[in-house]
């Protein structure tokens, strides 16, 4: 249909090719690295500071990339400050390379656990606030995050301030055995007797929350809140499929799967999670009601 | 002036792509086409030196796409981006990310734009620069009270409008305090009916309003010139429809100083490239300031053809810092310019009518310029805007402009898609606008006579 | 000649291909003709390659830079290879990003429609994969 633009564009060529000047290279622009970045889900390009403002969450899959505790703490919190940081792994069980793995964690991540708790302000409010850290060590629970967990309680039952704690884990650390199955116990005990007080407990699960730490204090929250995409569920998905022999819905173990079963209250945005804990605080100001 | 070789992505479709295609081909500059998955048969993709596709249809995934536009820039090797008007042409972000990555962005700086496009910052910057501003409430007005204290501030009459009406909705106009009493509430209950927003604010309400605006440019060198205003009055619903230059109602003392005011805010931001201050002008003569257009306008063509000066060229120029090519002297006003904007719209009820060109016949002669990107077979696509074209007709004097543009509109066809070419000969034909005594209600009074005769 | 006949000849004629016709019986004569209608022009043909149904054209979803060689110069694949679901096809650059295009499909190249570092647009077809 519009061959006739082509008939002239080739005849123009012609004529061109003996009148025109030879034709300069224009030098092909290099832009400054770091300008866009791909969303690690969808490959989507984002402005890398428009990303880095929405809290690292693609603005066209939604998809929620991982915060280590540091970056979770400064979105949500005024200020912080962290308890508990003198505690260090040992290897009880002197499981092989375990310290050797330990030590590289801890360069890679800078951190020193998998955990970090302390006291934050959040819009007025004392809060106790622990972040786990999928970056180290898949976030698993071994003796120190089970410790700082606990002592972590126990200081909110102390002051009567409520306990936020942003989950993110593949679960018991192998490497401690009993020593992390432990944990379970003790956290879960922990927060029994906070809870028994009458006190707050927000849970937060980010992506992923799975195995010993779901079954144990991640999923014994007041208010259980998920964010969104987040993979939440105790056993592996294969491990589950090839045991019962069935398959499994294709958004199986996901957040809003969870939302749906009931296991999670309700499933909040990272750009509106800060909003919501606040509300939640606020609603939940039983100190300054009193029963009698 | 420049001898690094320039290669520049137009960021923009239909006749203004067209237009800056014509520039950059004129000035040897290679030049590189964007165009939608719907608009792969349209003229500027056929004229350009090459052109690349940026996205599905809808522009929000095209020509409202930054990534793909920018990405397209570098792929196609380009260095500067013309963004056309409307689109991206005043998107602050997207003028940022461009300097960012080094490209040039054929209009104002990134920070000059943000300024402008922030309204209340724009009606400081003015203020400050001692151009009279409409007066209002800065702001909600949240009950009667407060509205009274405005209103002995700014005086009467005023408007109420409603923060999320728009088009001309949401609106009441008070003469004096009782009708202020009266009308208050009432708008306030209607604003939250229509718009589920009850917020209001207040606005000085000018008389017999006129839309004047002053086009102007500026080069990095600290050079200002203006060119002698448009007066764009005939507009319906916000929508320009006739524009012409010089303004029937303005004399050599209020253009020179709308001039002098438009310079002052120039350079009072840095300003540079093409751009134009809109004013509105009241019946007694009275200016106060509007807004900035920190972009080449549709309108452009007005100007060019009163002046002679090709203004695209000229940001290109700017642009690629050079000096402007002409002075304040060389600036005057040969004649008279008129523009018709054609629109694929119905005549009577302004419905957009997308559909094919079946058969097109353009007018000619002296002094008629037509800007278009319609050919026969072209489909008008229904994502977009309805401008079809723009005739625009010079002449020594406004009374021979207009029997050119009578004669121009007579001669010019558009078969298959309905347009307002007929309108557009009887607004010509009108007395009101003749004589040159019309004001932004013109189009509102003119649409209710002619439905009254049919 | 009844009415009825009349307008059953007329519409017959109408049906037909006929341009004119004239009858004549006894000194009844009716003549009928078409008004010619200039003859649509026929829409140009596209040439385009006839659809072989097992072709599958490889799009590209994004603005960029396309690249058939890698960093050390080697072809990803060329005209003739075979490819399983999922293998690399080649890349696209956008602003400094790589993506990999991957085989929506097993196949064998048909066809590699660009040269290394040309630009593409968006849903152009870059391979044919059969």
């Amino acid at each position: 249909m519009n061959n006739f633009f082509d008939d002239r564009k080739a005849k123009l060529e012609i004529y061109q090719k003996n009148y025109r000047r030879k034709k300069e290279e224009v030098e092909k622009l290099t832009i400054p690295d770091g300008i866009f970045i791909k969303c690690p889900h969808c490959g989507d390009m984002v402005v890398r500071d428009d990303y880095e403002r929405n809290f690292r969450v693609c603005p066209k899959c939604q998809y929620h990339e991982r915060l280590n505790p540091r970056e979770r703490i400064k979105i949500t919190c005024d200020s912080f400050e962290e308890l508990y940081a003198e505690l260090r792994s040992v290897n009880p069980l002197d499981f092989p390379g375990y310290p050797e793995k330990l030590e590289s964690y801890r360069t890679e991540t800078g951190e020193e656990e998998a955990a970090v708790a302390g006291i934050g302000m959040i819009g007025g409010f004392k809060v106790a606030v622990a972040v786990l850290n999928s970056f180290f060590m898949m976030g698993s629970m071994g003796s120190v995050v089970g410790e700082k967990i606990t002592r972590l309680a126990e200081r909110a039952l102390k002051e009567r301030i409520p306990l936020l704690i942003f989950s993110a884990s593949g679960g018991a650390r192998m490497q401690e055995g009993i020593f992390s199955l432990m944990q379970m116990a003790k956290t879960a005990a922990a927060i029994r007797k906070y809870s028994d007080a009458g006190l707050l407990y927000i849970s937060v699960l980010t992506n992923p929350t799975t195995g010993g730490v779901l079954a144990s204090f991640a999923f014994l929250g007041d208010i259980i809140i998920a964010e969104p995409g987040a993979l939440i569920g105790f056993a592996g998905k294969r491990v589950i499929q090839q045991t019962i022999k069935q398959d499994l819905p294709p958004n199986f173990q996901s957040a809003e799967f969870q939302l749906e079963k009931g296991f999670v209250d309700m499933v909040v945005c990272r750009a509106k999670m800060r909003d919501t804990i606040l509300k939640l605080l606020r609603l939940h100001e039983v100190e300054k009601w009193t029963r009698n | 002036m420049m001898k690094k070789q320039n290669k520049i992505l137009i960021a923009n479709r239909g006749e203004i792509a067209l237009r800056v295609i014509r520039a950059c081909k004129e000035l040897g500059i290679p030049c590189v086409a964007v165009y939608s998955k719907a608009d792969q048969d349209s003229l500027h993709v056929k004229f350009a030196d090459e052109a690349i596709c940026i996205g599905e249809g809808r522009s929000a995934e095209s020509y409202l796409n930054i990534k793909n536009v920018i990405s397209a820039a570098i792929a196609t090797g380009c260095n500067s981006i013309h963004p056309g008007y409307g689109f991206l042409a005043e998107n602050e972000k997207f003028i940022e990310l461009l300097e960012r990555c080094g490209l040039t962005f054929i209009g104002p700086r990134s920070e000059v734009v943000r300024k402008f496009g922030d309204k209340a910052l724009a009606r400081r910057i003015a203020k400050e620069a001692g151009i009279p501003i409409v007066e209002g409430s800065e702001g909600i007005v949240r009950d009667l009270e407060e509205a009274k204290l405005v209103a002995a501030r700014i005086g009467f009459p005023l408007m109420i409008k409603a923060t999320a009406g728009g088009g001309g909705k949401g609106i009441s106009v008070v003469r004096d305090c009782d009708e202020l009493v009266k009308n208050f509430e009432l708008t306030r209950m209607e604003a939250e009916a229509n718009f589920g927003n009850p917020d209001v604010y207040l606005e000085k309400f000018i008389e017999k309003p006129r839309h004047i605006e002053i086009q102007f440019l500026a080069d990095c060198f600290g050079n200002v010139v203006y060119f002698p205003e448009r007066d764009c009055s005939v507009q319906r619903r916000n929508q320009k429809i006739i524009e012409e230059s010089p303004s029937p109602f303005i004399n050599e003392d209020l253009r020179r100083t709308l001039g002098e005011a438009a310079v002052r805010l120039v350079k009072a931001t840095g300003y540079a490239n093409a751009g134009t201050v809109e004013f509105i002008v009241d019946g007694e003569g009275r200016f106060y300031f509007l807004e900035v257009n920190a972009r080449i306008q549709v309108e452009h063509p007005v100007t060019e053809e009163l002046t002679g000066i090709d203004l695209v060229k000229e940001q290109i120029r700017i642009a690629y810092n050079d000096e402007l090519s002409l002075k304040q002297e060389d600036i005057r006003i040969p004649g008279h310019a008129l523009e018709c904007r054609i629109t694929a719209e119905d005549p009577l009820t302004f419905q957009p009518c997308p559909g094919p060109v079946k058969n097109l016949v353009l007018p000619g002669g002296p002094g008629v310029r037509i800007d278009t990107h319609l050919y026969n077979g072209y489909e008008v696509p229904p994502l977009y805007d309805s401008l079809l074209a723009k005739l625009v007709v010079f002449a020594p004097t406004r009374k021979e402009a207009i029997r050119k543009m009578r004669v121009a509109l007579e001669q010019f066809i558009i078969d298959g898609v309905k347009n307002n070419i007929d309108i557009l000969y009887l607004i010509l034909h009108n007395t009101n606008f003749v004589r040159g005594i019309y004001d932004t209600g013109f189009m509102k009074s003119f649409m209710e006579i002619l439905k009254g005769e049919l | 000649m009844e009415l009825k006949e009349i307008q059953a000849i007329i519409r017959f004629f109408e049906k037909s291909t006929l341009t004119e016709l004239e009858i004549e019986k006894g000194d009844f004569k009716i003549r009928l003709s078409k008004l010619q209608e200039k003859e649509k022009p026929q829409k140009e043909e596209k040439t385009e390659e006839a659809k072989d149904p097992e072709l599958t054209e490889v799009r590209s979803p994004l603005v960029g830079t396309f690249y058939i060689k890698d960093q050390e110069g080697k072809d990803f694949v060329r005209p003739g290879d075979f490819v399983n679901e999922g293998d690399t096809l080649c890349l696209i650059e956008a602003m400094k990003i790589m993506n990999e295009i991957t085989a929506p499909k097993s196949g064998v190249i048909q066809e590699i429609k660009l040269k290394n570092g040309d630009p593409v647009g968006f849903d152009q077809v870059l391979i044919l994969l059969k």
